[in-house]
């Protein structure tokens, strides 16, 4: 069972990476394939590294105590990678909700009016629409935005989840 | 190979995350956007359950074919303890990635706006007639008071914990961000 704490260093280490080469590139885009190519090859030069066990481990009549656990500790790791993205990418994404909290901590109290003033569409809305056409989901066409094809195929997907979850549009 | 161990641990935590799913999609058909926190950790809280009591049943009984396998308590509880965790990422991560998204990015639901359109165009005012920063707010407000982040008293919004998972994850946010530039 010593594998899932390996996993958890394997990951710190390749965590510790991330931020090294972030810092050595001092880049202002996010760094997410880095991180995957890191992740991936931190795991795999652990496999290929690592002793293998002798045979008959886990199973009957050995004892649990010692039953390895790799394809826990491998899922572990795996979904450990999505969670540390998903951290890494909310750290430079503006959440609306964060924003409020923050505008109403700094003011003590606020009217709908006040955060409303703040929080506006240049600040919500423009930069998105930004992200839509960097992208590829929209294009501007004369003095308007329509969805390119790749962009009706995730409004085809939301169709689908909202279908089956029978949930309202969100936003 | 896989073990007794590891199989137990990986059934129970995804017995567990697939009956999290189903309950969720159900649940949630009726749930109002501000209630949603607060179902979120309900729902949490049954597949949790499920998994421990899935993780009793594959250690102590012979589901997997392993009776004569002898488990001690404290593996019991060790691979109740990762299988639990798993879980909780297993959740944490459909909760994050496929409803949060849905329920509250902005730039989906521009996306289906301009779906509703498609193959035709939206100018910025058009779209603001349909979506805008209120519609967004009006949202966050809701949900923000309900789980008891905010208050209101009918005209100015307060902070009501000292504490919150947002400002947390700011907190957390900003550190990172130094470390990593």
């Amino acid at each position: 069972m010593s594998e899932i704490l390996s996993i958890f260093l394997l990951f710190i280490v390749s965590v510790f990476l991330h931020v090294f080469w972030c810092r050595a590139r001092k880049a202002k885009d996010l760094q997410i394939r880095p991180f995957l190519f890191l992740a991936i090859g931190v795991i795999l030069l652990y496999i290929f590294l690592k002793p293998a066990p002798p045979d008959g481990i886990g199973s009957s009549p050995m004892k649990a105590s010692n039953a390895p656990v790799y394809f826990s500790s491998l899922m572990l790791y795996v979904l450990l990678i999505p969670t540390y993205l998903i951290f890494y990418f909310g750290m430079n994404v503006e959440s609306p909700s964060r924003r409020i909290l923050v505008e109403v901590e700094g003011a003590g109290q606020m009217t709908y009016e006040e955060i409303s003033a703040v929080i506006d569409n240049d600040l919500i809305i423009s930069p998105r629409l930004n992200d839509l056409l960097k992208h590829g989901y929209l294009t501007f066409e004369g003095d308007a935005y329509r969805l390119t094809p790749s962009g009706m195929r995730v409004a085809q997907i939301l169709d689908l989840y909202q279908r089956i979850t029978g949930r309202e549009m969100g936003g | 190979m896989v073990s007794f161990v590891d199989q137990a641990i990986l059934l129970s935590a995804l017995g567990a995350f697939l009956s999290f799913v189903i309950i969720f999609i159900l649940v949630f058909r009726f749930v109002k956007n501000k209630d949603i926190f607060k179902r979120i950790m309900n729902v949490f809280g049954w597949g949790a359950a499920m998994d421990i009591l899935l993780g009793y049943l594959f250690f102590s009984s012979d589901l997997l074919g392993r009776q004569d396998l002898p488990v001690s308590l404290s593996v019991k509880l060790f691979g109740l303890a990762v299988s639990l965790f798993l879980y909780g990422i297993l959740s944490f991560l459909y909760v994050l990635c496929v409803f949060g998204p849905y329920e509250s990015s902005v730039r989906l639901r521009l996306i289906r706006e301009f779906s509703s359109v498609y193959p035709g165009g939206l100018r910025y005012g058009e779209l603001l007639r349909c979506y805008n920063n209120r519609n967004i707010i009006d949202r966050r407000l809701d949900r923000l008071v309900e789980s008891k982040e905010l208050e209101f008293d009918g005209r100015h919004y307060r902070k009501r914990k000292k504490q919150s998972f947002f400002l947390v994850a700011d907190f957390f946010a900003k550190v990172f961000k130094k470390i990593t530039q």
